[in-house]
């Protein structure tokens, strides 16, 4: 036993010494055969480990060797026919690969070359299942630097064609490809290009290709890398380019320089940006000018713009912390208006945003200027916050905007080849206009902007002054609406009506109910209901005198409109005292007052009030109006008393007496004034005339006149209606006469019933 | 070749001259690629050329663009194009587009409309537009939608087919109460004492014509001089109907004439009180001449109280020498009767029932002598609002009248004897065209008398022949022995064809039928027939009517009692309507 415990050491000793030396020929088996770094046994245990986390691996070697290319460097050349990695979003293979990698091992662990590597073909695969995990706060960017053991001195890796493909909820959402191309650059620097060819399928983004090179190089201390790309619509008018150049210092910010531009509707636009990210990616300051061009607006309203919108110099800083806060200062963004407009008007603007949350504050700026066009300034400051029910909106109360024109032919000139052009016979004013705006904020999704206007506007015969105050109220509450209230008041008004013969008042406006292009025939509820109250009056002891070659002197009119957009129209109109030509005679309008009467339908009365004097050499005539516009009521006097027909007979011939022909006119003329089967229009004509005939159809209520136009022309001046005439038993031909219609209750004749009868009456009240 | 070239030459210039006589030059500067119907008036250039030297030199282009849609969207033309040339501003108007459908839809209750149908093929112009719109509302207003409008448009993808969106508004019963007088009537007169000449019952559908018939009552009876209902809607809502008008001075005389062939000339002079006492009872006299006729007549409408508007006394006083072919006679009477009107839905009803004493001595015809009669009359009238409404252009409506008149020679009377009249009008507007194109009519008569003895006055016997009934026959000429009938009946028909010719000129075609007999209900051969022809023509101051009949008898002889030989029988009358 003893000699067996003298032994037990040395059999220790050499068992240890046995292992020791099969555990460092095992541990040195692969310096000796070093391809038992690949060996199936080996990859068996990695696949083993892989899949433990989720991943598998799939391999079709072609060819593998690992061999010493040197003391200490140990060279991979391995060829395979497809190696995929398989997680559960992602998938990626790579296909007929061959490439060679060389680490060396001491003094430390170092990757010496890489490549040459060339890939035909890869293939990664992206699912986006809805499984998302939630974005706690912005993610700062990863920005790796190289460590030591991964710069080798040669770089060579090529892959030739990677398709990219990427599913959101199993529908490919984005289709691609790239290649990768990675050398060794002088002073040991890495240079890679990744160019990338993308295609979106999905219908919410504008742009569906892009084309994107993306190249980088590290340097000693730091990483250079250049983007540039184009990305375009289905068509080309839709263009986003990118040219960005930065550098990457370790444990210091992201500088970056570049523009970011393109084609939006066809029309070039470019940013032109510096700016800094800080090294943990929480805080980014960008500087920013740029320009879109008038391209972009639609063509009736680019001609005005000389040349691009410039945005001039603009500072925003972003910080990423829990919540994205972008700041914005000293923006100024310019507009080149047009020769004919004159000047450059500039708005700056500050603020803040705080993103997701949608909030922050705006305040802009239009300084005091003055162009050719206008002169104005304005401010307006405003807090926003969206919130469950829309848009939270506090606006500053000391905004205000102040326009004004001051030369309103320079707005005529401007508009005058649009469709917009100041119509006759406004557009031969001249004057000013001036527009103030408040704010007058009210809660916190209501908005009032009391405003005011002035105009003061000549020309040689014509003025039109005006002082309105109203109030523009907005409401983006449940439903947007905006209500404007104003109060117009003439202090002066001139105008002149074209010239016209009495022959017809023609129709000047198209009527809307026609519509000469394709519309929709029904419409929905307008996203904007707008509404408005509007009320147009003369000052208290204001004319507005509108002259006509018809009339000897300006007509002096006051007039009370009331417009609303959900109200009948309604009003008055008071032609004041003023010397008319009627009947071939001065006469003198007293007064003419019209009353718009609401009756809730489409056609509203306009009832009438007035009366008019003619004076001849032996007699004076008054006539009076009363009744409705379409159906007036005339009554006439005279001093000394004449009868009704020699009273017409005044009026239409100059003379009481006349002849047979003359007299049936007379009848005509009192029939129909009698049956209030003219309108006041045509009324009018008729006194305006000079008659030669006059004859009535009682059954169309059709007057016919002849009357001296140059030649002699026949005017119908039919005022009747058509529908359901009013007609009675008893139907008046003129003040005193009238045919009564009777249905008698029997006679003595025994006879019966007889039918219906009629007597040609003169009647007196009295 | 030459020749070729020549021709071709030709050609050309005479499409050019062609395209140069299509042309209409508006103005320098502006003229229209083919001519439009009518040309442009001189008041419609004035808003499309500059006027030079006023605050119109200057037009803009697109003022002119837009006064020409107007000036063409009234001849029709919905489409111009405008082209801006070397020579100026070039408009070809298009083609003209006409009514091919007419569509509605609407926005309340769905209401069948029942528009007049003449409008298939007219241009649509603004003012058609206008025409559909005014025709639908109306119809609608006289269909118990009092604020109903409407809005005609035309869409391009649909051309010709006019789509009236109708807003119907509230059906809405009309109450008494709705009426509000405007304040210058109130004085003269109370809501209650009006509601006598309402053509519309309380709370009933409203009825936009009614008012008008009512307006038309109203200055028809002289109680007004002017009257007018204004219909006033707040949301759709009839809120209240105002009654404006001016009221005239109470009393009113009248001198008129009329003539016809049978009466040569008829006079007519009357005195009216229309606002006796509180309640406005009216007072009347008359006197009435014409060759066959002569009235006088003093009448009262005595309404004795406000609450029961409709309800008056009616004494009536008269004296009448009549002067016809087979009798003379002179009668005094005088009755006394409570009367009352009923406004039914389609109509007016009017019941008369009184004694009336009457004095009779005939001169000439049958029963010579000296007749008192007291009778117990009454009468039942009836008279649709809408022959009413057209009294004096009659297209359609009924009317029709029943009398009974009874006397006992027991009671102060010489003879016992009763006697019933009845009377029925209908016409027909053929189509419903608005304005009328053919107005049919009918008119029926059936007169008895049974008596006991003793002699008759003359208005117990029936005479036919004459414009009211048989215009065949000249006036009263049957029976031919001159005795007269105790029964009679007449059917007549007539067909008016208003729109066949100008001018207001409307012929028309008749034919009537008769019979009398001697005894109460009893007719005897021949049947009378009247075919013929005749022309209306509405004149400025009043109708004039003229027929030309061929009188025939049919199944008995042409002399004796009843017979009578057929002629030719002509009638002119002024004021007179079938």
């Amino acid at each position: 036993m003893a000699e067996q415990n003298k032994k037990s050491p040395q059999f220790l000793l050499r068992g240890f010494l046995l292992t020791s030396v099969v555990v460092l020929l095992l541990f040195l088996s692969p310096v000796f055969f070093p391809n038992l770094l690949l060996s199936d046994t080996v990859m068996y245990w990695v696949q083993k480990i892989l899949i433990s986390e989720g991943v598998a691996l799939e391999l079709q070697w072609k060819q593998r060797s690992v061999r010493w290319r040197a003391w200490g460097e140990l060279q991979f050349d391995v060829g395979f026919e497809k190696v995929c990695v398989r997680a559960k979003k992602s998938d990626v293979c790579f296909h007929e690969g061959k490439g060679t990698l060389v680490v060396g091992l001491f003094p430390v662990f170092k990757i010496e070359e890489l490549g040459p590597l060339n890939i035909a073909r890869a293939e990664l695969s992206v699912r986006n299942e809805g499984e998302n995990e939630k974005v706690k706060g912005p993610s700062s960017p990863t920005v790796v630097s190289l460590p030591t053991w991964l710069r080798p001195r040669r770089v060579d890796v090529q892959l030739k064609q990677a398709n990219v493909e990427i599913f959101e909820d199993q529908r490919k959402w984005i289709e691609g490809s790239l290649s990768l191309m990675c050398s060794r650059a002088k002073a040991g620097a890495i240079r890679c290009e990744i160019p990338a060819r993308v295609n979106v399928a999905s219908n919410d983004f504008v742009y569906k290709r892009m084309n994107a090179r993306l190249e980088f190089e590290n340097k000693s201390d730091h990483w250079d890398f250049a983007l540039k790309g184009e990305a375009s619509g289905v068509a080309t008018s839709h263009i986003l380019s990118v040219d960005l150049k930065g550098t990457k210092k370790l444990g210091h910010e992201t500088l970056f320089q570049g523009s970011v531009g393109g084609r939006w509707n066809r029309a070039p636009w470019q940013l032109r940006l510096q700016g800094a990210l800080s090294d943990e990616g929480k805080q980014l300051d960008l500087t920013t000018r740029g320009f879109v061009s008038p391209l972009a607006l639609e063509k009736k309203y680019r001609r005005h713009l000389k040349e691009s919108i410039q945005l001039q110099k603009c500072s925003l800083s972003a910080s990423f912390e829990s919540n994205t806060s972008v700041k914005m200062q000293g923006c100024t963004l310019e507009v080149p208006l047009a020769a004919g407009l004159g000047g450059r008007p500039r708005f700056e603007w500050e603020g803040e945003v705080v993103l997701p949350a949608q909030r922050g504050r705006l305040a802009v700026t239009l300084p005091q200027q003055a162009g050719k066009l206008y002169a104005g300034s304005g401010f307006l400051s405003a807090r926003f916050e969206k919130r469950e029910k829309g848009m939270h909106l506090k606006v500053d109360p000391q905004s205000t905007l102040s326009i004004e024109v001051p030369r309103f032919q320079k707005v005529v000139a401007l508009l005058d080849d649009s469709p917009f052009a100041v119509p006759a016979p406004f557009n031969a004013l001249s004057g000013s206009v001036g527009v103030q705006l408040q704010a007058q904020p009210e809660g916190s999704t209501k908005l009032k902007l009391p405003l005011s206007l002035k105009t003061d506007l000549r020309s040689a015969r014509q003025a039109l002054k005006l002082d309105g105050k109203g109030m523009f109220a907005i409401d983006w509450g449940a439903e947007l609406s905006g209500k404007l209230e104003l109060d117009l008041v003439v202090l002066e008004g001139k105008f002149e009506a074209p010239p016209l013969s009495l022959t017809g008042v023609p129709s000047i406006l198209p009527d809307s109910r026609i519509h000469p292009r394709q519309v929709p025939e029904a419409t929905g509820p307008d996203r904007f209901a707008f509404s408005y109250v509007l009320r147009i009056r003369t000052a208290d002891k204001a004319r507005v005198y509108v002259a006509n070659n018809l009339l000897p002197q300006p007509l002096p009119l006051g007039f009370d409109f009331n417009i609303q957009s959900e109200a009948p129209f309604t009003g008055t109109l008071t032609v004041h005292p003023v010397r008319v030509m009627l009947f071939r005679r001065e006469a003198r309008v007293r007064q003419l007052h019209f009353s718009w009467v609401p009756t809730g339908k489409k056609a509203d009365v306009v009832e009438l009030r007035g009366r008019i004097d003619v004076n001849y050499p032996d007699y004076s005539v008054n006539v009076g109006v009363t009744g409705t516009s379409d159906r007036p009521r005339i009554s006439l006097g005279s001093s000394p008393p004449l009868t009704r027909q020699e009273i017409i007979a005044l009026l239409l011939f100059g003379d009481e007496s006349l002849g047979s022909e003359q007299q049936n006119s007379v009848s005509s003329f009192d029939a129909a004034v009698a049956q209030r089967s003219l309108g006041l229009a045509a009324l009018y004509i008729l006194a305006r005339t000079p008659i030669q005939s006059i004859s009535f159809d009682p059954r169309t209520q059709a007057v016919t006149a002849n009357v001296r136009v140059g030649q002699n022309t026949t005017v119908n001046l039919t005022g009747g209606s058509q529908g359901n005439k009013r007609v009675g038993f008893s139907r008046r031909i003129g003040k005193n006469w009238a045919v009564t219609t009777e249905v008698p209750l029997g006679d003595s004749t025994g006879s019966g019933p007889s039918g219906i009868s009629g007597f040609l009456e003169w009647f007196n009240r009295f | 070749m030459r020749h070729r070239s020549l021709y071709k030459l030709l050609i050309v210039l005479m499409f050019l001259g062609v395209q140069a006589a299509a042309m209409e030059l508006v103005c320098p500067g502006l003229s229209l690629s083919t001519r439009v119907s009518p040309s442009l008036s001189q008041n419609e250039k004035t808003f499309v050329c500059p006027s030079p030297e006023s605050a119109w030199a200057s037009i803009p282009r697109a003022q002119i663009k837009r006064h020409l849609r107007a000036i063409l969207q009234s001849r029709g033309h919905h489409k111009p194009i405008f082209e801006v040339r070397a020579e100026g501003l070039v408009v070809d108007p298009g083609p003209v587009s006409r009514v091919n459908e007419i569509e509605f839809r609407f926005s309340g209750d769905s209401v069948p409309m029942t528009l007049p149908q003449n409008w298939k093929g007219r241009p649509i112009t603004p003012s058609l537009l206008n025409e559909i719109e005014r025709s639908s509302a109306v119809d609608l207003q006289n269909r118990a939608y009092p604020c109903a409008g409407a809005r005609a448009t035309v869409f391009a993808q649909r051309p010709g087919n006019v789509v009236v969106q109708v807003d119907t508004g509230a059906f809405t019963k009309l109450k008494f109460s709705d009426i509000e007088l405007a304040p210058s009537l109130k004085k003269n007169y109370s809501s209650a004492l009006l509601s006598r000449y309402y053509a519309f019952l309380n709370n009933r559908p409203f009825d936009q014509q009614m008012l008008l018939l009512t307006a038309q009552r109203f200055e028809g009876t002289g109680l007004f001089e002017s009257a007018y209902f204004i219909p006033q809607c707040e949301n759709g809502n009839l809120a209240r109907v105002s009654l404006r008008g001016t009221v005239g001075l109470p009393r009113l005389v009248r001198v008129g004439m009329g003539f016809d062939t049978e009466g040569i000339v008829k006079a007519r002079a009357s005195w009216r009180h229309v606002r006796l006492g509180a309640n406005a009872s009216t007072l009347e006299m008359m006197v009435l001449a014409s060759r066959n006729r002569q009235e006088l007549t003093s009448s009262m409408k005595w309404y004795l109280s406000t609450p029961a508007p409709r309800f008056y006394l009616m004494p009536v006083l008269s004296g009448v020498h009549q002067f016809e072919q087979h009798f003379e006679s002179f009668s005094l009477g005088f009755s006394l009767s409570p009367a009352m009107t009923f406004e039914l839905p389609t109509g007016q009803l009017e019941l008369v029932l009184g004694p009336a004493f009457q004095k009779n001595f005939t001169v000439r015809g049958p029963d010579q002598g000296d007749i008192s009669l007291l009778m117990l009359e009454s009468r039942m009238v009836y008279l649709s609002h809408s022959l009413e409404f057209q009294a004096s252009d009659p297209l359609e409506g009924t009317s029709w009248q029943l009398s009974v008149a009874a006397t006992d020679r027991a009671i102060l009377s010489d003879v016992s004897a009763w006697r019933m009249r009845f009377f029925f009008r209908r016409l027909w507007n053929i189509g419903g065209y608005e304005p009328a194109r053919v107005v049919l009519g009918m008119r029926l008569s059936l007169n008895s008398t049974g008596h006991v003895g003793g002699k008759l006055p003359p208005d117990f016997r029936f005479y036919l022949g004459g414009s009211d009934n048989l215009r065949g026959f000249s006036r009263l000429e049957l029976p031919s022995n001159g005795l007269g009938a105790l029964s009679s009946f007449y059917v007549s028909t007539e067909a008016r064809f208003a729109a066949l010719l100008p001018w207001g000129l409307q012929p028309l075609l008749f034919a009537d039928v008769g019979a009398a007999g001697d005894s109460p209900f009893e007719f005897h051969s021949p049947l009378y027939v009247s075919p013929g022809f005749g022309l209306r023509w509405s004149s400025p101051i009043g109708v004039f009517r003229a027929t030309l009949g061929h009188g025939f008898s049919i199944g008995g002889s042409t002399s004796g009692r009843w017979g009578r030989p057929s002629h030719w029988q002509l009638f002119v009358g002024y004021g007179e309507e079938f």
